[in-house]
């Protein structure tokens, strides 16, 4: 169990640092590194990149002025929500793009590291 | 499984890998936008901290001499120095650091080179000016205004304050829209200011009218056509009364129009479709000013009023700035990318404008010697066309290359080839218009906000071009003057509402009218009232237009000063809060107009069965809601909007069946409808076969404003819902508007909201010692999508409320901040 969080406070401080510095395939990198080594699964991955993209984009806003999530807030026609609303909601769906991320890297790793074993 | 699992997660990951990385419509990259550290989330927004600490570097870096600048809680910026170029350095600097983007965009709409920010979709935006050849008119009217030492330094010192601000700009400063479509700021230059007038001017004089009445022409009798649309309408509430007792229609050349009428017939669509929407001007671009003398005011010196109308965007158009100088003190509205203020006040004086709605511009139909179009008659000899090629620059340096063609009349629209139409038949069209002089405004507009009196108007004004424009000045010691300020074609016999052919030089502008006799007032003693409608009543009306507003709107101006006036409130002296509410004002005149005569018709059957037998809900009663309306346009009235449908109906079913849609041909105005409607002489001349009455016609026109509504709506919708009010963003990125606010106004109410388009400035103001004004734009100052100062005003502007301009004084200016 404590390897396991171990494991994913791991996984999610690379991807929330990689975020916040390099473009989003840096995202697939990390991921696949990861999974490459063993007990990396592709739930804690998808998990842990999902977590990482929020903290970068979180901090990213709040370096910002909080310009960014107010930008994206019109981009998409949510300033009828309100601000306190529609700014974290922007942040949790932009982060959905970071989760399929390491989640499909990860999936499509460990599917093949499974069919390996199996031969 | 594992398989399935391996290859949904495969196909996962290929689809956003492409997605991500791919462009769409020149957008930049979905990934690059959207990853934690590139794009929207590297993007900070402009702010009052940043800029103080960016000016101070900035001055000093330019060495400067010292500038104040004070952003007062508005967020209006203050700027003073006792240097001029560091002032108009400074102007440069704060304009940019605010609406980089917006300046850049709109000086690239008549330079023809939009596409090079927005990509391929901006192509018919950059054809359309480079063969209208409005770039090169810019640029010999950038080339007057640096020949001009006055102009010269303040362009010079403006650009600079501009370049500093870009050298400034980093990743996380760069505008978002530059991100959005993965482009960069270029060096400014002093020409850009050029364009942005040029820009203007085509907004508020560049209408096509011509080819509509032309089309109109073709489908009507001579006799149905100047009963529809006769020279020289007379009609109340013009600016300075009238010039003579009657109006006398002048013949016009049918011969010889005839022909230009024709080739409008044939090719009307297909030039319409070659006018990219984006630049189509506005028919309602207009605004409405006044002045009121001192012996009407509280204070006992004059007023000024004035809102501009025109479309709504954002970044607002305008940037509210206060301005000192070693020997001026400004504020007003300036144009984000031009230095100085284009409409305010002074300590001393005021200036407020109007779009003169004149009619500057006009086609001619040429004949040409073969189909290749490369020579034309003329004076019975064959003139050369000059022919162009001109580089459109796309990003990632694609490019196209449009043709263009010149006459000594002027540009030829059409491209050879493009159209069948015009290549089976050897005719084309070229254009006259004063926005293609060289000419200086920006002078004038500089002159202005250092003028000391009302009358210094009349000399900054001299050598003014375009776009015409109703000036009313107004000083603190009680002198209003107005003038219509610009350069008026000499068209002799002709009235230049139709498309003519042009062979010989008589049928072409004769030179200009001397300025000197636009229509003026050179010390109003009571009331002057600008609305676009029409200078004068009389024979040389036709001289500067014909399709000038109707007067309802000046005529309601007039009618609530004058209710203030003999009001007993304040006893009959106005306050500046009344100018207030009179500007928020939603009545409209031709509603009520319209109302009248529904219920002199209504009289009679079958009007009268009509209504009393209306169903269209939730007007129940439909005879007592019309006596009760009062023509206000609020956001809630359910009437506003049956009445205003029902007058589109009416004017439809009179209109549609004699000269196709409004689209095809010109419509006589609202004002002409309503006359001719309560003429009964006029009315049957209409009619050939088949006559109907005034109440058949608003009888079947109510059956189908009410039939329409419930149909697109369920119900009659409220006026708000009815006429929904939007802001678009100044580049038409979805998303970067505001859609449905919650506000009134109509077309002839003085808050002439219309949906899109409506008061983009607005300011009052009274002169006292320290003089006191309030503004309101449709927006707020920052041109940044992530500031809360980018729409701060927008709600409080569509409640008509205005905000107390912070104006400082002379001696206020050392104060820094």
């Amino acid at each position: 169990m404590n390897q396991a969080i171990h494991k994913f406070i791991l996984a999610t401080v690379l991807i929330t640092a990689t975020a916040f510095w390099t473009p989003w395939w840096g995202t697939v990198l990390v991921a696949l590194t990861l999974a490459l080594l063993s007990g990396f699964g592709t739930g804690l991955l998808s998990i842990a990149s999902f977590l990482g993209w929020v903290i970068a984009l979180t901090l990213r806003d709040l370096l910002n002025d909080h310009g960014p999530s107010r930008t994206l807030v019109r981009v998409f026609s949510l300033t009828e929500l309100g601000n306190s609303l529609a700014q974290p909601a922007v942040i949790l769906v932009v982060a959905l793009i970071g989760a399929c991320l390491g989640g499909s890297t990860a999936g499509f790793i460990n599917a093949l590291k499974e069919w390996r074993q199996k031969i | 499984m594992m398989v399935l699992k391996g290859l949904v997660s495969l196909l996962v990951l290929s689809a956003l890998c492409v997605g991500l990385g791919k462009s769409y419509a020149d957008l930049s990259p979905l990934g690059q936008l959207l990853a934690p550290s590139t794009g929207v989330w590297r993007h900070k927004p402009t702010s009052a901290d940043d800029l103080l600490m960016n000016f101070r570097s900035a001055v000093a870096s330019a060495g400067m001499k010292p500038v104040t600048l004070t952003i007062d809680s508005d967020g209006v910026p203050h700027l003073a120095s006792d240097d001029e170029a560091a002032l108009y350095f400074a102007q440069g600097y704060i304009t940019a650091y605010y609406r980089m983007w917006q300046m850049d965009f709109l000086s690239r709409i008549t330079a023809g080179r939009v596409a090079e920010l927005l990509g391929e979709k901006a192509l018919p935006i950059d054809r359309f000016f480079r063969r209208l050849k409005v770039p090169a008119a810019a640029e010999a009217s950038a080339e007057l205004m640096l020949n001009d030492l006055g102009t010269r330094n303040t362009l010079i010192a403006y650009s600079n304050g501009v370049n500093t601000r870009l050298q400034q700009i980093g990743i996380t400063n760069l505008p978002f829209e530059y991100r959005l479509f993965g482009t960069l700021p270029e060096p400014w230059e002093p020409k850009r200011v050029a364009y942005l007038l040029k820009f203007m001017t085509w907004e508020l004089t560049g209408y096509m009218y011509d080819f509509r009445l032309s089309s109109a022409k073709t489908k009507l009798s001579s006799e149905l056509f100047d009963l529809l649309f006769p020279i020289a309408q007379r009609v109340p509430g013009t600016v300075i009364g009238d010039k003579d007792s009657a109006p006398i229609a002048k013949s016009t050349e049918i011969g010889t129009q005839q022909e230009g009428a024709s080739y409008v017939q044939r090719n009307f669509n297909l030039f319409d479709q070659k006018v990219p929407e984006i630049v189509r001007p506005d028919p309602t671009n207009g605004s409405n000013n006044w002045a009121i003398a001192g012996k009407h005011m509280a204070n006992g010196r004059p007023a000024l009023s004035n809102d501009l109308h025109l479309s709504y965007t954002l970044p607002a158009l305008w940037f509210p700035i206060q301005l000192t100088g070693p020997d001026f003190n400004v504020y007003g509205a300036s144009l984000p990318g031009a230095p100085g203020v284009i409409v305010g006040f002074n300590e001393d004086m005021g200036w407020a404008v109007t779009n003169g709605t004149n009619d500057v511009l006009d086609w001619y139909s040429l004949r040409f010697r073969d189909e290749t179009r490369r020579e034309y008659l003329f004076e019975d000899s064959w003139r050369p066309v000059i022919l162009a090629e001109e580089k459109i620059l796309l990003p990632d340096e694609r490019y196209e290359i449009v043709q263009t063609r010149e006459t000594h009349i002027g540009p030829i629209l059409f491209e050879e080839g493009e159209a069948k139409a015009v290549a089976q038949t050897p005719s084309g069209l070229a254009l006259q218009w004063t926005g293609l002089i060289p000419s200086n405004e920006l002078k004038s507009f500089l002159a202005l906000n250092r003028a000391k009196k009302a009358s210094d108007c009349r000399d900054a004004l001299k050598g003014y071009v375009a776009p015409a424009q109703n000036f009313v000045c107004a000083d603190q010691n009680g002198t209003v003057t107005y003038r219509l300020a610009g350069l008026f074609p000499d068209r002799r016999s002709r009235d230049g509402r139709l498309v003519s052919e042009a062979s010989k030089s008589s049928d072409v502008w004769q030179g200009f009218l001397p300025p000197e006799n636009n229509p003026a007032i050179e010390n109003a003693r009571d009331l002057v009232i600008t609305a676009n409608q029409a200078p004068f009543n009389g024979t040389r009306q036709s001289d500067y237009g014909w399709f000038f507003a109707t007067p309802y709107r000046a005529m309601r101006i007039d009618q609530l000063i004058n209710a203030k006036i003999k009001g007993a409130k304040n006893k009959g002296k106005l306050s500046p809060e009344d100018l207030i509410e009179i500007q928020a004002d939603t009545g409209s005149l031709l509603s009520i107009a319209f109302k009248d005569l529904v219920l002199k018709e209504s009289k009679a059957a079958p009007l009268a069965d009509q209504i009393s037998n209306f169903r269209c809900r939730p007007v129940e009663n439909l005879a007592m809601e019309i006596e009760k309306w009062t023509g206000i346009h609020n956001p809630d009235s359910v009437t506003a909007t049956l009445m205003s449908e029902w007058l589109a109906r009416y004017e439809q079913e009179l209109w549609q069946s004699r000269l196709g849609t409004s689209f095809e041909s010109y419509w006589p105005n609202r004002w002409r409808l309503l006359e001719i409607s309560q003429n009964p002489g006029q009315w049957s001349n209409l009619w050939n076969e088949s006559p109907k009455s005034v109440a058949e016609v608003l009888s079947s026109s109510l059956n189908q404003a009410c039939t329409a509504l419930l149909e697109s709506h369920a119900i009659v919708p409220s006026w708000s819902k009815y006429q929904e009010t939007h802001v678009q963003h100044s580049g038409r990125i979805p998303g970067l508007g505001r859609r449905n606010l919650q506000t009134g106004g109509s077309a002839e109410s003085v808050f002439a909201n219309k949906g899109g388009h409506g008061p983009t400035w607005k300011m009052v103001v009274t002169f006292e010692d320290t003089p006191r004004a309030w503004f309101m734009i449709p927006g707020g100052q920052s041109g940044d999508p992530g500031s809360v100062e980018y729409d701060r005003y927008l709600t409080e502007w569509g409640t008509g409320k205005m905000r107390q301009a912070q104006f400082f004084k002379r001696s206020a200016k050392s104060g820094s901040q």
